[in-house]
């Protein structure tokens, strides 16, 4: 089904590229090219690729860490490329990284949250409220006031995710945060961030190598080698054998069980997730 | 080898209000040829066990036998050991340190008392066995190889000393899908050559039912379970005392038997699953 | 896990806890000029009371307190023994060979020795009571006055925090990458000074890869948190000065009066 919120588009990239080139102007690595997409107000989109495909190169870009060499995007309407609108974009687009520990300025919880508002000039009684909320919304308040040196990896995802809530941004990028997680701790990240996109309305960007995190995403952007290679519903990504194959991704396991079924003349539909894989069964005569 | 431990218990900072019993009475032994899962949730002591396997942690209390030597013993050639069981820490590509990948390969071997020449010899064999060109890579700067390598050269430099047991701490953590895959098969691998057991730490539940054939289950420090995946993963009350998770094959199972239909025995991987369908075909209701 | 005792922040929410950093900074400071001008058996009896009282304030345990001298303990051994040798003022008790111990170098090594485990404890207890981050913005707002000669007060308040927060994390690497190392049969208490350092390479190399590592993600983060969009940043914790502050720093202040005029015998107690 064709997604209704294309005339409510927060992030637009029109046919970027991107190569990574020393400072003496050599060039190193591609990062993207010809990359061209557009995010809609409220979805959660997932990128997948191998290593080095582009997604990182393609959230930097984003925040406007760097700027195309080519091509533009815009983040609420707002060029990226432009020096003076920066921090405006940077407090709209929250970023969250892999590894907990490099992301934590402070020693104690709310010190860090209140980093980023600090540096916007947020006044202090709006500060104090924000962490309250923030805290509360990735379910953290009662570590309020300890260090995070103490906290388990998804315990500390979540705050890094709060310090960026902090600022209030509309759109959340998740740099495979999950990465470094074990299971428990990946299922509260990704928790917290399905909660916050179907709750607070939130425009959710993952990117991450658990295929399983993206089976729920309304959109998933599936990059090789700079390129966008496929653009669609998890269904049509991963329905597509050829694509998942081209890009060095993983079927989810009860898709790999469904096509094996079908193949061997059974009568199944495509399943992405264990639980329609079980129904797709249940219903074979 | 064989490597029995006996009663092992370990605390950290004892008799301090840190104190923390991180083993618990742990017996058990692991036979020559076993590729062997220790699962557990973060924290269950599973990295401080396995560190006691080549004395890196010595023995306060209990007894560990690691083929010919006692670890418990007061004299121990720590030299000759550490040879014999290789460990593989998390993240091994951080702690590559040399100027070239062949001198950093061949570190372990000079330590363990090689002359440079067979170091040399059994650095260039390592490397190949990981799948590295040797030619091509033996005098390139470790740091800048791409991610996959890195780790492969890491685990190069464990396998260079020859090691009978390899011990692996999380050795897929943080890779995308092709490069886990390709560890993995790398362990499958070795197995042929002589490392004779493999160790192996993981939170990937999948990975355990397709490469282990026994797993430990340790759970606040003590021994659960000491058993084969199979039995493991079949019995689902033992699973939910632990809060692990099972693999995708078995949950698939367990839907379809809350919907009714009863497959007969535990399939462990997509391919099982398929052929265990298609074999016993549903015993439905 | 390295245990990393030495200063780490103990909440208990007391009446020391809630001073402002900067009034416990300045009165640290007076604490310690004073600890290094006494010299006297009662002012060190003084001293010693004082820091009971303010950690019995503080509700941070006595006894975590004087664990803080452990981390010292090997430095005032040796300068007080070089103290004890080097001093041969007054009468002689005991000599042998080039080494001589008298009443006067006696008498250093304990002065020093004192002064060590108690400037120690006076900071300790500045650091469990104090926050790293109360710590840096006490210490930016001191030094204000370097701010109109356009010192940048506030990155060096930034820098001071983010390396209190790393260092148990870096500790905890070194920690790691040994074992590392060691399971391939680096041995790091092995041979002559020479070789050891050289045997630190493995464990140096890495470490330093990480930290440059970390500090790359870390000014992402930094930058990704709009760190410098604007000259009027503001503080979310303003330290403002409570009457808490004022009786800390008159109980402070008559006490040090009371321990100089101890040190120099004026009641002629002795």
């Amino acid at each position: 089904m064709e997604n209704s919120t294309a005339n409510n588009v927060v992030i637009k990239i029109d046919n970027v590229s991107y190569d990574y080139r020393s400072s003496s102007d050599e060039f190193i690595a591609r990062g993207v090219k010809n990359v061209s997409l557009s995010i809609g107000k409220g979805e959660f989109c997932v990128l997948l690729g191998r290593n080095g495909s582009g997604k990182s190169t393609l959230a930097k870009l984003l925040n406007g860490f760097i700027v195309p060499d080519s091509g533009t995007i815009t983040v609420n309407g707002i060029d990226t490329s432009v020096d003076e609108s920066i921090y405006e974009i940077r407090s709209k687009v929250g970023m969250v990284f892999q590894n907990p520990d490099n992301q934590m300025v402070a020693s104690i919880i709310e010190d860090d949250l209140a980093f980023g508002p600090e540096n916007l000039g947020i006044p202090r009684d709006e500060i104090e409220k924000r962490i309250t909320w923030a805290l509360e919304t990735v379910g953290m308040s009662e570590h309020r006031k300890r260090s995070p040196n103490k906290l388990s990896g998804g315990q500390k995802q979540r705050v890094a995710i709060a310090s960026v809530l902090s600022m209030l941004p509309e759109i959340l990028i998740l740099d495979e945060s999950t990465a470094m997680l074990d299971p428990k701790g990946r299922a509260e990240v990704m928790e917290t961030a399905m909660r916050l996109n179907k709750e607070k309305g939130m425009t959710v960007i993952l990117i991450t190598h658990y295929m399983d995190e993206a089976v729920g995403a309304d959109k998933v952007f599936v990059l090789s080698e700079g390129e966008l290679i496929g653009e669609g519903t998890p269904r049509e990504i991963f329905s597509n054998v050829e694509l998942v194959k081209r890009a060095y991704l993983e079927l989810p396991v009860a898709s790999k069980i469904s096509l094996e079924l079908k193949e061997s003349g059974y009568d199944i539909p495509f399943a992405l997730t264990d639980e329609e894989l079980a129904e797709g069964i249940c219903k074979l005569k | 080898m064989q490597i029995k431990v006996e009663n092992l218990k370990y605390t950290y900072s004892p008799k301090t209000p840190f104190e923390k019993v991180a083993l618990d009475d742990i017996s058990f032994t692991i036979n020559d040829g076993d590729t062997i899962g220790i699962i557990g949730s973060t924290g269950s002591g599973k990295s401080t066990l396995c560190q006691h396997f080549n004395a890196l942690i010595r023995i306060s209390h209990g007894k560990i036998y690691v083929g010919e030597w006692e670890l418990h013993a007061k004299k121990l050639n720590l030299g000759a050991l550490r040879q014999a069981v290789g460990m593989l820490f998390q993240y091994p590509e951080y702690q590559l340190f040399a100027d070239t990948v062949k001198e950093d390969v061949a570190f372990g071997p000079i330590n363990f008392g090689k002359s440079k020449e067979d170091a040399d010899i059994l650095a260039r064999y390592a490397l190949e066995l990981v799948g590295l060109d040797y030619d091509e890579i033996k005098d390139k700067s470790p740091f800048e190889l791409s991610g996959g390598q890195k780790r492969r050269t890491a685990i190069a430099g464990i396998i260079a000393s020859r090691p009978e047991v390899l011990v692996l701490d999380e050795p897929t953590a943080g890779l995308d899908p092709q490069g886990k895959k390709e560890i993995l098969d790398l362990v499958t691998e070795l197995k042929k050559s002589y490392v004779k057991t493999v160790i192996m730490i993981s939170h990937n539940m999948d990975e355990i039912a397709e490469y282990c054939n026994r797993v430990i289950v340790l759970n606040d420090s003590k021994l659960l379970y000491d058993t084969t995946p199979r039995e493991l993963f079949s019995d689902k009350e033992k699973l939910s005392l632990t809060g692990l998770e099972v693999p995708h094959a078995v949950r698939v199972k367990n839907l379809l038997e809350a919907r009714g239909i009863v497959l007969q025995g535990t399939p462990l991987t997509s391919k099982e699953f398929v052929e265990l369908f298609k074999g016993g075909a549903p015993c439905a209701k | 896990m390295r245990e990393v005792s030495f200063g780490q922040y103990y909440p208990s929410g007391s009446k020391v806890h809630a001073l402002d950093a900067r009034v416990k900074l300045l009165l640290t400071i007076a604490f310690i000029v004073m600890v290094f001008l006494v010299k006297s058996l009662y002012a060190y009896i003084a001293v010693a009371a004082f820091i009971l009282l303010v950690t019995l304030v503080s509700r941070v345990p006595v006894l975590k307190v004087l664990k803080s001298i452990k981390a010292i303990i090997f430095i005032v051994i040796i300068m007080s023994l070089i103290n004890l040798f080097a001093n041969a003022e007054g009468k002689v008790l005991w000599s042998w060979w080039i080494l001589t111990i008298s009443e006067g170098g006696i008498i250093t090594a304990i002065n020093l020795a004192l002064r060590l485990i108690f400037l120690v404890m006076g900071t300790s207890l500045l650091t469990y009571t104090t926050t790293p981050m109360e710590l840096t913005d006490g210490m930016e707002s001191l030094m204000y006055p370097l701010k109109l000669i356009k010192v940048p007060t506030h990155d060096i308040a930034i820098i001071m925090s983010i390396a209190l927060r790393f260092i148990p994390i870096l500790m905890e690497e070194v920690d790691k990458i040994m074992m590392a190392q060691k399971a391939r049969g680096a041995c790091f208490d092995r041979g002559g000074v020479l070789k050891r350092a050289k045997a630190l390479l493995p464990v140096l190399i890495p470490l330093f890869v990480s930290a440059f590592r970390r500090a790359d993600e870390l000014a992402l983060a930094l930058d990704a948190r709009c760190y410098n969009a604007t000259p009027n940043r503001t503080k979310y914790k303003q330290a403002k000065l409570g009457w808490g502050d004022l009786v800390a720093t008159l109980v402070t202040g008559v006490f040090i009066t009371l321990v100089v005029a101890v040190n120099n015998n004026f009641w002629g107690l002795y």
